[in-house]
Formats: C-alpha cells, sequence, structure tokens
C-alpha cells in the first residue's frame, strides 16, 4: 500500500527484448482474458510510452478541434443552436481534460503535454488545421467530424488501459449528443432553400478528402501494429474504421441528395469493402507535418492562451501545493 | 473588407502567429490533482469519475461541479486531495484485496500529507470489483489510523456478497469536500437543458418530406 501520488519510474527506451519476460507474460495473459490494466500495475516501456502519445494526441485534438467551432459561437443563427453549440464546445473542452487526466496516470504531467502542444512537438488530429468558411461547415464538422470520432472511440473503449476506456465511456455519451445536433444542422440545410442546400454541399466539399485523412493513411502490416493489436492499444486498422465509417454515413448524406466528391467511391457488396479515390496521402503528410492552411493560428491561440492565462495561474497557486499524479 | 481571421480570437485580440514568446508551463503551473466521486441517483453508490486539477479543495470542488455534473444526473458530489487518498495494491487472482498482508507498523507509516491524524475519527471506504470499472463507495468506518481503518474496512466489507474487492481506497472523512443537502438544487436546472441530449433532435420527418417532394418532381 502507498500513499496518493505514487511515482512512476522514468519513461526509459526499455526495448521489448529486455522486459522482464515473466512479467511481460502475465500482463499479455491478462490483456488476452479481457482484463484491463491499471496505473499501478506493471507495463512494458513500449506500451506505457504508445499510450500515452496516443492519449495526449487525442486531448490535444479534443481542445484544438474546439477551436474551428468555438469561432461560430457568435455567429450562429438563432439562439437555439448557439446554445447548443456552446454546449457542444464547452464538453469537448471538458473531454480534453478526461484525457489529459487518462494520460497523467502514465506519468507525463500536463504542463508537458500542453508544451509539446504549443511547441509542435506532438500532434493533434489534422482535420482540426482546415477553416469552417460558413454556418454549413460549423455542422459538417459536428455531424460528420464527431461520427468519424465516435468509430474511433467507440473501438478504442474496448482496449487494455482502464483509465482510458473509463474517459472514452463517458466521452462517446456525451458525443451522441453532438451527433444528433450535428446531423440535424445539416438536415435542417440540406432540406431547405437551394441556397442553402448549396452552401451545405460546398461544406461537405471541402471537408471530405480531410475525413478520409481523419483515420490515417492505410496500414502498412508492421511488427509494431501487430503487437499494438495484441495489447489492445491499437483496436482496429486505419482502414476498418475508416470503411464503418463509409458503412454507417455515406448512406445518410446520399439520402439528402448530396454528392460527395469523390467519382470513385463505391461498396462491393459482396467483401463489404468501400473503395475510393486517393485523397491525396501528400497533402496529409504536409499539414501533418505544420504546413495546413491554419497548424500556424491554431497553436498560436493556445500559446495565447497560456500566455495570457499565467497571472491568474500564479495569483492562485498555494505555496504549499505539491504535484501529485492521479491515481485513475 | 479582408479579415484576417475566421477566428474573433485573433483578429480582435491580434494574437500573432508566431510562437517564439511561448513561455513554457513549469511545474505546478497546472496546479495539482483532486479525485472526484459522484452520487448520480439516491440509494445509489458514490463512484469515483475521474480527477480535476485546482489549487485548493473550493475551487477543485465548483470545478468538480462542471466537469462531471453538468451532462448527466447527480444528486451528491464529493472531491478529495489525491495526495490524501492512499490505495492499495491489487489483490491476488481470485483473491480479496483484504488477503494482503500489511503490518501495522507499515500502514501507519505512510504518509498523509496535510493530514493532522489526531482530528481524524473516521475513514472513507471505495471498492474496486475488478480490474477496469470505477472504484464504488462502500461506507465508512470509525478509526484513527490507517491500520485501524484497514482492520474495521476488513471486517465491515470484506464479506460484501458479490466479487471480493481487487483493490480499495482509503481516506479520511474530513479530507472530502461534499456537497451539502442546500447544494443538491446546483443540480435542479439540469432538466432545463434538454438541448444537451440528442434524444431531442428528431430529423426523421424532415428527411421523409424531403424524399417526398423529390420523388413527386421526378
Amino acid at each position: 500500500m502507498y500513499g496518493g501520488g505514487n511515482t512512476f519510474e522514468k519513461i526509459t527506451a526499455t526495448k521489448l527484448e529486455d522486459e522482464d519476460p515473466i512479467l511481460l507474460q502475465e500482463f499479455e495473459e491478462k490483456i488476452a482474458k479481457g482484463g484491463k490494466i491499471e496505473p499501478q500495475d506493471w507495463m512494458p516501456a513500449l506500451y506505457r510510452k504508445q499510450l500515452t502519445r496516443m492519449i495526449e494526441q487525442h486531448a490535444h485534438s479534443e481542445i484544438i478541434g474546439a477551436l474551428p467551432e468555438g469561432t461560430w459561437i457568435t455567429r450562429a443563427p438563432g439562439f437555439r443552436r448557439k446554445r447548443a453549440i456552446l454546449a457542444k464546445v464547452q464538453d469537448e473542452i471538458g473531454h480534453a481534460q478526461l484525457l489529459y487526466s487518462a494520460a497523467e496516470t502514465l506519468g507525463k504531467t500536463r504542463e508537458a503535454m500542453i508544451n509539446d502542444l504549443v511547441t509542435g512537438k506532438s500532434k493533434y488530429s489534422n482535420i482540426f488545421n482546415y477553416p469552417a468558411y460558413t454556418w454549413a461547415d460549423a455542422a459538417v464538422i459536428a455531424w460528420l467530424v464527431d461520427a468519424a470520432a465516435i468509430v474511433n472511440q467507440t473501438a478504442n473503449a474496448k482496449g487494455s488501459y482502464g483509465p482510458y476506456s473509463r474517459a472514452l465511456d463517458r466521452i462517446c455519451i456525451e458525443e451522441s449528443f453532438h451527433l444528433k445536433y450535428g446531423h440535424d444542422a445539416v438536415v435542417y440545410l440540406a432540406t431547405g432553400t437551394d441556397m442553402q442546400r448549396q452552401m451545405v454541399q460546398e461544406a461537405l466539399n471541402r471537408w471530405w478528402k480531410p475525413l478520409m485523412h481523419f483515420f490515417g493513411p492505410p496500414d502498412k502490416q508492421s511488427k509494431h501494429t501487430e503487437i499494438l493489436m495484441r495489447w489492445k492499444v491499437k483496436m482496429g486498422t486505419n482502414d476498418e474504421m475508416r470503411n464503418q465509417f463509409m458503412d454507417m454515413y455515406v448512406p445518410k448524406i446520399w439520402e439528402l441528395g448530396l454528392d460527395i466528391p469523390d467519382a470513385e467511391l463505391g461498396k462491393d457488396e459482396e467483401t463489404g469493402i468501400w473503395s475510393f479515390a486517393d485523397p491525396d496521402w501528400e497533402e496529409f503528410k504536409r499539414v501533418i507535418n505544420g504546413d495546413g492552411p491554419l497548424n500556424k493560428e491554431r497553436l498560436a491561440v493556445r500559446k495565447a492562451v497560456e500566455n495570457n492565462s499565467e497571472w491568474i495561474r500564479k495569483a492562485i497557486l498555494s505555496p504549499e501545493s505539491k504535484y501529485v499524479v492521479p491515481l485513475a | 473588407m479582408k479579415i484576417d481571421s475566421l477566428d474573433p480570437r485573433v483578429s480582435r485580440l491580434k494574437i500573432s502567429a508566431d510562437n517564439s514568446d511561448f513561455r513554457p508551463l513549469a511545474n505546478l503551473d497546472d496546479l495539482t490533482t483532486y479525485q472526484v466521486f459522484v452520487r448520480l441517483k439516491d440509494k445509489r453508490p458514490l463512484l469515483h469519475v475521474g480527477i480535476v486539477h485546482g489549487p485548493d479543495l473550493e475551487i477543485a470542488f465548483m470545478h468538480a461541479k462542471e466537469q462531471y455534473s453538468r451532462r448527466l444526473t447527480c444528486t451528491e458530489l464529493w472531491v478529495v486531495p489525491t495526495a490524501q487518498v492512499i490505495c492499495s495494491d491489487y489483490a491476488f487472482v481470485g483473491e480479496s484485496v483484504y488477503e494482503l498482508e500489511y503490518s501495522a507498523a507499515d500502514l501507519d507509516n505512510i504518509e498523509l500529507p496535510g493530514v493532522d491524524l489526531s482530528n481524524v475519527s473516521s475513514f472513507e471506504i471505495f471498492h474496486q470489483s475488478k480490474r477496469g470499472v470505477q472504484q464504488k463507495h462502500v461506507g465508512s468506518v470509525e478509526a484513527t489510523s490507517l491500520s485501524g481503518a484497514f482492520l474495521k474496512a476488513k471486517e465491515a466489507f470484506a464479506n460484501l456478497p458479490k466479487a471480493p474487492a481487487v483493490s480499495i481506497w482509503l481516506s479520511p472523512s474530513n479530507a472530502f469536500r461534499k456537497s451539502t443537502e442546500d447544494e443538491k438544487e446546483i443540480w435542479n436546472m439540469l432538466d432545463e437543458k434538454r438541448y444537451r441530449d440528442a434524444i431531442v433532435y428528431k430529423v426523421k420527418h424532415k428527411i421523409d418530406a424531403y424524399k417526398e417532394k423529390v420523388r413527386s418532381n421526378a
């Protein structure tokens, strides 16, 4: 038994082959039987490192993801939509808090994560580097970007790490509202006047490629992927997740009479696999490496928030405070 | 009119896109951590829902109220500094956490920073029934030391029906900020915010009407 604030050894670069074989075997058996790993349990360094990276990126995506929609709070058409998008953006920030907490249980402090975000060392979802030009963009984001995120999150909630699974269960419950609210906003435009239909069609044209990028490039079958799948860090391949998204949402887009800007899009009814045109993976790489339409602006806003709130952090900090790693 | 950005923060605050003056956060810039427990409905046990960061217990409580009782129902909220929660090791497979052998001296040597044991008369006890699920409040025991609390918890809760606990948390009862009876009204207006519920968004009739219109125009 130990006091609150158990500490972990530093993240060392223990190679998988140098891990204690008995502990590793117990760890793998626990996962194979469907058991969860908790912060106090032994885990291989590679597991800790990959999970930290994954949860941290997810958390960053929530706070940066709130920015394109946040710009529409002041301009939302009507009170009904304004309070709904306000509540949605508040949820996203709450999700970031839940996810940062889960990552902290693995030993990385929140300050270190924010620093890595602002300096560009750690990534967030590429899709939030694109601008939301019109209200229809905000509607498409709320419906389809959240739908894509739910596909990923529902799968990851079945992963092996207790704190991450618990955070995702909560997030998925909250996001069901985002999805329905987004669908409602898109349906309103798509069944409205010709100009409204045109607006939503143009927004869909802008977001389709980033949506295909959202799930990541096609998987290369590597030893690494295989280990992460065995440890239930990764719960499906990028292609499987993308296919599931298309299977669920392409028909819902089509039933509104909207066109998806991909002439090669189609489903093989026998295999259940969707084919689609190359969504320009070169662009994906460029944007992830910092050269997207809004990468700099997104990080600049985050930087300004941290710099401008520095005096508050200093003013409220109690001199006796000590950082304590969360327990679960 | 030319606007610099779609983001009003950027155009009005004149935020520069250059990151060079970012002052990296230092240790404690994001304050410290508190554990949060929520009772969703009367007669249900309090469940651990996560953590918040804060400078002190009262602000952590306010933050926890926003973070964890904003969306679902809630009738009670507890917050406690992480440093004042003692967490056990995990039980061996198939056994109860109470079968772990701890000597009284070992337990009483554990530090509880910020706690004056001479003021403590009871401890709150939480069980985790298996890895992956939340810690659940099972009750409190009268004790003035950790070893006493562990023994009393063993007497009171080791034989609860259902699966044995695989880990327990103990924390002095007076370390918590607990919502009071009067504060329950914090959650009264949850019902007025139904626009945050997926169920209020109904679109099927609009889609059907649209399809009908397309069909009749064809």
